[in-house]
This record gives structure tokens, sequence and C-alpha cells, in this order.
């Protein structure tokens, strides 16, 4: 019986423990002192007065569209590599063609791996190694993202139905027929629409590659908040949230298109579309970047990869920092406000989106859900949905490049910018799982006289949160792996050190800070599989 | 169609691998014969302002030296001293401590040329006016701004006369202290009210003030201190690359740019450069040392 | 020629995770014949068929194959020519358009750029043609293959072993999920292909009307062992009646 209440209550007890995990994190700041600095509310306002006029002239238009096709040309050319590398990778990590479990367990470690580390730090690497190459930001889309689509194309094939392969296998198909013939048409729209999705990120991670100085949107919002020019700033945020937008739409057009059976003139055009964005993208960086390949690979690069990585790995050092106590000692207690930021950053996002979730689905807007329907629901709808879309298009680096003009360094900021970029992401995701809410039950309690916060606790909330809560956990683990980022900037935690770190050159830092960052992706990957596990049942 | 659309990807992914190796080649043994200058310079100060002296420079450079100059810019001070180890830079004005980092990194570089002021530098300590600082023991518990970090009159040289006043940046401010990222963005910042208090370079300092870019009413500065060595031209070593004899060819173009060239050393506020050694940032190094940045 | 012995089926033991599927089954099939396998639901003549397609490794026991041991059929594509299987539609590729699943018949004989080029532009169509027109599904060839019915998709993996044409065509089931009519028209296409290629057919069904309508033999299965073993001619209703009832009494 006691196991049975427990069971009941399971999904509330989880709840509580998140809460009171999100409630612990926000005693890693001091919320009695200044968190603004004095003039933070200045420069706010300086910041968004620019907001509405935005630098429109010519010279500086000029600039942003080419900064714009930079942007995209990286992605698009990133996303090509990345898409070789998740095929080649997925297939053997998803054991369709070696049953060993010992290879498959190898390869799929290989893509976490990948998946693990940030591109930013990818694009640091690469630099580091290669220099200041456009080859640098395309590898560096192309690791984490093959890392991503790879484990999605490894899963998609492991669940591809056994009696049409069965089949195939009687008509004596050898592996890469029965791959050819079997697996791949099986997956080939699934993997399809999961990389279009995929490439709306892969233009906002291809943005920020500028702050290792390759380049692109990135690099002149860069740029002009070093100069305090806000009113570029803005040209150029707008720009990317254009682009992003217009990619976005693109993708979700696409995707719907092709989980259509009849054919749709569409996809035709998109295949086209792609066609011209890959060749652009590729002659940008051949004949324009003047990038040459082979150089990558040259002797004397080789010999920099070569200093730079036995660098990392304290070769000829007296006393590498991971073998040092005091070193460990500093990292561990970065490590642990890295991760108390992450907390408080999903938490702030979480909130947000509690109080905007509502408003922002459509079947709530035009009152279908609860059965009242006001004139002004259009415009908190329109209003909220706008926010989403300026909150997911920017960066969570450039926001945080633009906080720590208001707040105070520290955790604070990073947390913050984090969830701003991250709020508008869940929102979306939790509107459209209140958009695809059953609504009989709902309309039910509507016309049982019941008021909005009642129909929230006994009709929405018990559908809508496993699904949240999902979508919670699955960011938090995204949001984890950008904590470093945020902290290049100066907003606290692990990246602000590796930041350090990597200007003093002190190479064996970086290692240290690496392995702590990956402990804690891994550590965070683990808990949010428990927690997705325990809500589920 | 979706067939249509997922078969041209591969064909696409197929032929686009070809044809990259393919051209690459040719753009390699191009590229060989014609090696090109590069100069490059720390991103201290207003990027636009710098990029269009740098520009002037290299012409200059170009028509004292007959090589082909090229300025390319550098959003980070460590990805310049990274660019410099790796010869993709063959001359750099570098502060006091990326040319220490720089010359640490590849032997036989060399500080050529300087400023007059570099040989006695000094970096300032500014504050809000309304706060009346006295001295530089008067900044505990103000919220505080360095430059870069790599930068040694924004970071290093502050750090350390901070320290020898018994003023310990990680805890004795109001929060940790700030990286701004450059002189310019430092006086900006304070002025702002963003920070209280912050450090620069005293060269900057001056000529925003000159230029009337600073608003003295809202910010002035408090303390100045003691002098040492700072930015100066570091060559790579260029001889292997472009022949004997073109380090001092250059080095002579530096030395001898004066009146006719005043445009493009105002972003340096100087009239000219003077020659420098390497022997002369020993002190830099040492202080680098004591605080943990150069291991 | 007739009489000779295409399949041998000698003491042949199967276990799953120490269950036993099959008991020590013997039996022998010549070239051309005509076999219903049948039998109540967990006798085992899955597990059979899939034994003598050597997708399954006997236990115990020997299976010829042609004269040739099972063991030593290790080429995939050598044994592709020698037995073909058709199961419940399942088997198609849904993605792929019907050309495509049918011309799979020849993957065991194309080699590996041959196949990946057929997926643009189909090779040998002609002999597509001609096994969907034999099916009655000519102008389906570019359809979908979801799009088809279940019947239609089950003609379309006869074309497809009309294309492979191997000696021996294993069916698991192959109308289980179809009305009757329909099933009844794939069953008298496949035993009439079957008997226009001279071809040895072995086929699972749930019902003993197909099995003596359209076969010529019977060989019904019960707790992974032979029940009996008869020409459709000399099947008693007893023989039948005690073959489900029995189960039924479990």
């Amino acid at each position: 019986m006691g196991k049975s209440i427990f069971q009941l209550h399971k999904k509330s007890f989880l709840t509580v423990v998140l809460v009171g995990v999100f409630v612990w994190s926000l005693f890693a700041v001091n919320w009695n002192g200044d968190l603004l600095h004095s003039g933070g509310f200045v420069t706010l306002g300086q910041m968004l007065g620019a907001l509405f006029t935005p630098d429109l002239s010519s010279e500086i238009l000029l600039l942003a569209l080419k900064s714009t096709w930079i942007t995209v040309s990286y992605a698009v050319a990133g996303m090509m590599l990345a898409i070789i590398i998740a095929f080649f990778l997925g297939i053997l990590a998803s054991g369709i063609f070696f049953q060993n479990r010992i290879l498959k367990a190898i390869f799929r470690g290989i893509l976490g791996f990948l998946r693990a580390i940030h591109e930013l730090v990818w694009a640091w690497l690469f630099v580091a190694s290669f220099g200041l190459s456009p080859y640098a930001a395309v590898f560096a889309l192309a690791l984490p993202f093959g890392g991503i689509l790879g484990r999605i194309f490894a899963d998609m094939l492991a669940d591809v139905p056994e009696e049409p392969i069965q089949a195939l296998k009687s008509t004596g198909a050898s592996r890469w027929q029965l791959f050819f013939y079997g697996y791949f048409p099986n997956v080939r729209t699934g993997i399809l629409s999961y990389t279009m999705y995929r490439f709306e990120c892969g233009i906002r991670s291809s943005a920020i590659m500028s702050f290792v100085g390759l380049g692109g949107l990135g690099y002149q919002i860069q740029l002009s908040l070093n100069d305090l020019h806000y009113h570029e700033v803005w040209t150029f945020i707008f720009f990317l949230i254009a682009v992003v937008v217009l990619i976005d739409w693109w993708s979700s057009h696409l995707r719907s298109k092709l989980n259509h059976t009849t054919k749709h003139w569409f996809i035709p055009f998109s295949s086209l579309l792609t066609l011209v964005l890959l060749i652009g993208a590729w002659s940008y960086i051949y004949v324009v970047d003047k990038a040459s390949f082979l150089e990558l690979f040259s002797e004397k690069n080789v010999a920099y990869a070569k200093k730079f990585f036995s660098g990392m790995f304290g070769v000829g050092e007296e006393n590498p920092a991971f073998f040092n106590w005091e070193s460990w000692k500093t990292a561990l207690s970065l490590t642990y406000d890295t991760l108390r930021m992450s907390v408080m950053a999903i938490g702030f996002a979480t909130i947000v989106m509690f109080l905007t979730v509502l408003p922002a689905a459509r079947n709530v807007a035009n009152g279908k859900l609860t059965l009242t329907s006001r004139w002004y629901q259009w415009i908190s709808f329109g209003i909220i949905r706008l926010s989403y879309i300026f909150s997911r298009a920017i960066p969570e680096l450039v926001w945080a490049m633009a906080i720590i003009f208001i707040l105070k360094p520290g955790i604070l900021p990073g947390a913050l910018a984090l969830a701003l970029h991250n709020f508008g992401i869940l929102g979306k995701l939790c509107a459209e799982v209140v958009e695809d809410l059953d609504a009989r039950p709902i309309r039910h309690l509507a016309s049982a006289g019941a008021s909005k916060a009642q129909i929230l606790l006994y009709g929405v909330l018990p559908s809508v949160l496993p699904q949240f809560l999902t979508y919670i956990l699955y960011r938090w683990e995204v949001i984890m792996r950008t904590t470093i980022i945020v902290g290049f900037v100066g907003a606290g935690g692990l990246g602000q050190q590796f930041k350090l770190s990597m200007s003093f050159f002190h190479y064996t830092d970086i290692t240290l800070l690496l392995l702590c960052y990956l402990i804690l992706v891994w550590i965070s990957d683990y808990i949010s599989e428990w927690a997705r596990k325990t809500a589920r049942y | 169609m979706k067939k249509l659309l997922s078969m041209s990807l591969i064909l696409l992914v197929m032929f686009g691998l070809v044809a990259c190796s393919g051209e690459d080649e040719k753009a390699t043994e191009e590229s060989k014969p014609k090696e090109v200058f590069k100069i490059g310079a720390i991103p201290d100060q207003n990027a636009a302002d710098l990029n269009r002296s740098m520009d002037q420079i290299a012409e200059y450079l170009a028509e004292k030296t007959d090589l082909e100059v090229e300025y390319v810019p550098s959003v980070d001070y460590a990805a310049l001293v990274t660019a410099f180890e790796r010869g993709e830079i063959h001359l750099a004005w570098f502060g006091g401590l990326t040319s220490v980092q720089a010359m640490s990194l590849v032997d036989g570089s060399e500080a050529i040329a300087q400023r007059p002021r570099d040989e006695e530098f000094h970096s300032v300590f500014i504050a809000q006016k309304g706060l009346n600082l006295k001295g530089i023991e008067d900044i505990k518990g103000l919220s505080f701004t360095f430059g870069s970090e790599s930068s040694t009159s924004g970071h290093l040289m502050p750090r350390y006369y901070l320290m020898e006043n018994g003023i310990d940046p990680e805890k004795d401010f109001d929060g940790e202290p700030n990286y701004s990222g450059s002189h310019d963005k430092t006086y900006k910042l304070v002025e702002a009210g963003t920070f209280q208090t912050g450090a620069l370079n005293e060269a900057v300092w001056e000529g925003a003030v000159e230029d009337g870019l600073v608003d003295l009413k809202k910010v002035d500065v408090f303390y100045t201190t003691p002098s040492y060595f700072d930015y100066n031209w570091t060559i790579n070593t260029v001889d292997d690359v472009f022949g004997d004899g073109t380090k001092d060819k250059v080095k002579e173009a530096l030395l001898s740019m004066g009146a006719e060239q005043q445009e493009m050393l105002d972003i340096f506020e100087t009239d000219k450069f003077i020659e420098t050694k390497n022997e002369n940032y020993a002190a830099i190094e040492k202080v680098a040392k004591q605080l943990g940045i150069i291991k | 020629m007739a009489s000779e012995k295409i399949i041998e089926v000698q003491n042949i033991t199967i276990n799953f995770e120490g269950k036993i599927a099959l008991s020590s089954l013997s039996f022998s099939v010549k070239k051309g014949e005509r076999v219903a396998l049948i039998g109540p639901s967990g006798a085992g003549k899955t597990t059979l068929l899939n034994t003598i397609a050597t997708f399954i490794k006997p236990s115990d026991g020997q299976l010829v194959i042609d004269q040739v041991d099972s063991s030593e059929l290790n080429d995939r594509k050598k044994l592709a020519r020698k037995i073909g299987m058709i199961r419940q539609q399942f088997d198609l590729v849904h993605q792929l358009p019907v050309v495509h699943n049918v011309l799979a018949g020849k993957l065991g004989q194309w080699g590996f750029f041959k196949s990946l080029w057929s997926l643009i532009f189909p090779q040998e169509k002609a002999i597509a043609i001609r096994a969907l027109e034999r099916v009655g599904l000519k102008d389906k060839l570019y359809e979908k293959t979801a799009n088809l019915s279940g019947g239609e998709q089950q003609r379309v993996a006869l074309a497809r072993l009309l294309v492979q044409s191997p000696e021996i065509i294993l069916a698991d089931e192959p109308v289980a999920s179809l009305d009757p009519a329909r099933a009844e028209d794939v069953l008298s296409m496949l035993t009439k292909l079957v008997m226009e290629e001279n071809q040895t057919l072995i086929t699972s069904l749930h019902s003993v009307e197909y099995a003596k309508k359209y076969f010529t033999r019977i060989i019904a299965l019960r707790d992974g062992a032979v029940f009996f073993d008869l020409p459709v001619d000399e099947i008693q209703a007893e023989d039948l009646a005690s073959l489900y009832q029995l189960k039924e009494h479990m």
C-alpha cells in the first residue's frame, strides 16, 4: 500500500526535487548585493533606445548582407559534412552492419563525445591547430552536428522493422544493398526532416563562430558591441533574426510536405534550393575565402597541431594542471558554479515559459480550448510569439555579451543569458503541446463553470506536464553544454576560466577544464535521462 | 521527388569532395610563389579606426619594402599571438605581455620598434567623478573593470600595482573584476556608469581626452602607475621567408616614419617610432610570471 | 528428374533458450512439389521455414538443399538463386516505389554500384515490367508501395520472387492478413506461377481449405513435430480434427 502511494506521488516527488534543486541554485547568487552595475540601467536604456533606430546606412546594410551570407555558407558547408559524418558513424553505431556489441558501444561513444563538446569549443581547438581558416568553422559545426544527427540516424536505423530486411536478405542482398534498398528508404524522410530541423540551429551556431575570429554576423555584432555602437548591433541582430526565421519557416514547411504521401512542388523546389546553397557555400569558401583544404594538413599545420595537443596533454610540462590538486580544487568549484548556473537558467526559462505558454497557444487565443474568446487574446498571442522568436533567434553568446554590460560579472548574467535564449525555445515547444491537447475534457471543465486557474490546474496541467518535463530536461542538457560558451564573454563559470587560460596559453589548464566540462555534460545527460524515465512511468 | 532530393544530396556530397580536393591542389601551387607579408595589431581600440590606420601602414610598408603587405584584423589578443606563432603574421603591434608571449613562442622573433612613450609607459586608473577618489587604496569596495585579459596596460600592470598596494582584485572589489576587452570600452563603460572604476592605457586615455571623446565631467583619472615598458612592433623570423635583410628593411621603414605619415601615426598617439630590443621586456615577463600569467 | 529430392530435413532440432521449438523433425521434398504446412499456432511452422531458409541454424540434425549440406551454404548470393521467401506484406519496403521492390529480386546478382545506380535510373526495367504484368500490376510501376492495398502488395512480393526466380519458394502465411477473396487471388496466382516456373513451394497456412485446394501435399506440425505428412487426396477429416482439437484441450 505504502508503495502504491509512492507510485501515485512519484511524479510529484520528482517535481518537488526539481523545484528544490532550482531553489538551491538560487543561493549561488547574493541577492542582497547590488547585482546591477551602478550604471546598468543607463546602459540598458541606451541599448533599448537603439532598438528602434537600427543603423540603416547602405554601408552597414551591405556589410550585414555579406556577413549573413558568410554565416549561411559556413552553416550549409558544416551541415553537409555533418551529414557525411552522421551517415557513416550512424550506420556503424546502429549495429545494422555489425552485431558486435562492443563495436556498437564504441561508435555510440564517439558520437556522444562529438555531441558533448560545444561547437564553439571545437572551433577554438581547430583554430588553435589549423589556424584561422574557414574550415575551422566548418569542421567545428560538422563535428557536434554530426554527433547529434548520427545518434538520431543510428536510432532510426535500429528501429527499422525486421520483416522487409529479412525479405531482402533472402533475395541475396549484400550489406550495402540491404542498406540502400531496405534501411535507407525507411529512414530517409525521418532523417531529412530532422536535418532540416537542425539546420536552423546550425545557422545560429555558425553566427557565433565569429567569436574565435571567424567572420560572419556574430563577428560584426561583437565588433559593434566593442565599439558600443548599439545602432549597428541591432541591424546585425535583425539580419540574424530574419535569416533564422526564414530558415525556420523553410524547414517546417518542407517537413510538413515531406510527411504527406502526395508530391508537392515545394519538395523539388527545396532540392533545387539546397543545391544552389551548397554550390554557393562551397564556391564562396574556395573562391572568395581562398581556403585551401589540403593546406590544412600541410606539414606546418600538422606540426602546430601536434605542438598544441602535446601542450594540452602536458608533454614536457613540470607540473601539469591536471596533476595538481590546487588546480583541481579551483576547477571543481567552477564546475559546481557552472552546474548551478545551468539549473538557474533552466529554472528561469521554465518560469517564464509557464507564465506565457497558455496565451501563446493558438487554441487558447482563439478560445477553442477555454470557450471564452476576447479580442485582446490575439494581441497577447502575437506579442508572446514574437518574443519567443526574438529570444530563440539570438544565440546565448550574444545575449551574454549584452547582459554583461548591465549585470555584474558572476553566475547570474550567464544564467540569464541562457534563460533568455531558452525560454523562447521552451515556450514554442510547450505551446505546441498545448495546441495538440485533447480539448474535450477541458471544454467540459469550462462549461461546468471552472475558472481559468481551475482549468489550468485540473484540465491542462495534468495532461501537458509530462511532455513539458521532457522538454525542460532536454533543454537543460543543451544548456549544460552551452554554459561554457557564455562564460567566454565574462559571464562566469568554467567558460570564463577557459577563456583566460586560452589567452595565457595555459594548455594543461584547458585540458583540466575540458575534462570537468565533459564530466558535467555526462552527468547531466545521465540525470536527465533518469528523470525522464521516472516521469514516464 | 523525395528520392530526387536525397539522391541529389548524396551526389553533391560526392562531387563536392572530389571537386574540392582537385581545386585545392591548384590553389596551393599557385599561392606558393607569392608570399604576402602580413601585419597585425592587437585589437585594443576601436576596430574601425584601427583597421583604417593599419591599412595605411600596410600600404606604406609595401611602398618602402617592395613586399606585398596586407593587414589582417583580429578580434582577440590571444588569436593574434597564435597567428604570430604559426607564422601567419609577420609583423605585429603587440602590447608588452603579448609580445613577451610571442617572443617566448617563436625563437628568433624580435622587438624592433616602439614609441618614445613606450619606454616609460603608464596605466591610468579612472573613476566616476562623483566618487572623489584620492588614491589607489580608495578603490576597495567599488566595481572595477580591466581591459583585455591579455593587455599589459589594461590588465597585467594594473593588477600588479593593485597587488603592490595591498588590493586583491579577486576579493576587494564589489563583485569580481570585469574584462572589458579593450581600452576604449573600459573608459566608455565607466563613463556610462556600468562600472565605477577601471584601468587603461595612458596613451588611449590622453587621445580620448584630446579628441573630446570622453566627458571629463563624468570620469577622471585618480591614479597613475609607475612607468614600465610596453607596446612594440615585434617581427617574426621573416628573413627565412622573404630573404635576408627583410627584417632590417622593415625596421628601417618603421623607424623612418615621420611627419609625412602623421595621419597613420595618430592612432598610436605618437609622431615617430624608435628602436627597442627584447631585453627591455624582461621586467614585464617577470611580473607576468609572478602573477602566474606566464608559467 | 521429377523424383529428385530438393530438400531433405533430417532429425532437425531447434532450441530457443532451453525451449524446444522443433524436435527431431524429418521429411524430404521433391522438386516441383507444392507443400502446405498446417498446424495450430506455435506449432513451429515459421521456425521450420526460417530453418530451411537457413536464417536459423539447427541445434541438431541436418538440412540438405539440392544435395548440399546447409552448413556449406554460406554465400547468400548463391543461396538466393536456390531459395526465395515471401511473407505477410510487411516484407516490402514501403517507402520505395514498386519498381525497386520488384528489382530487389535482382540484388543477389547485381553489384553494389549497379544497385545504387538503379535507385536513380532503374536497371533491367523490362524484367520488372514483365513480372508486374504477370501479376497484373503493370500500371503500378512507379507507384509508392505504401499506397497499394494489401492484396496488391502481396502481388508485388510475388513479382519480386519472379525476378529472383529461385528454385524453392518458402511462403510464410502469405495470405494471413488478407480477406478471403484476395487471399484466394494471391494463392492461385502463387501456385500458378510456381507451376509455370517448375519451382518447389512450401507454404505455411492457417486455412486447411486453401491447403487442400492449391497444394499437392500437406505436412501437419504440432508441438514442433510432424503430426502427419500426406498427399492431399489421402487426408481424412479425423486427422484434421485431432490436429486442431487436441490443441484446444490443452
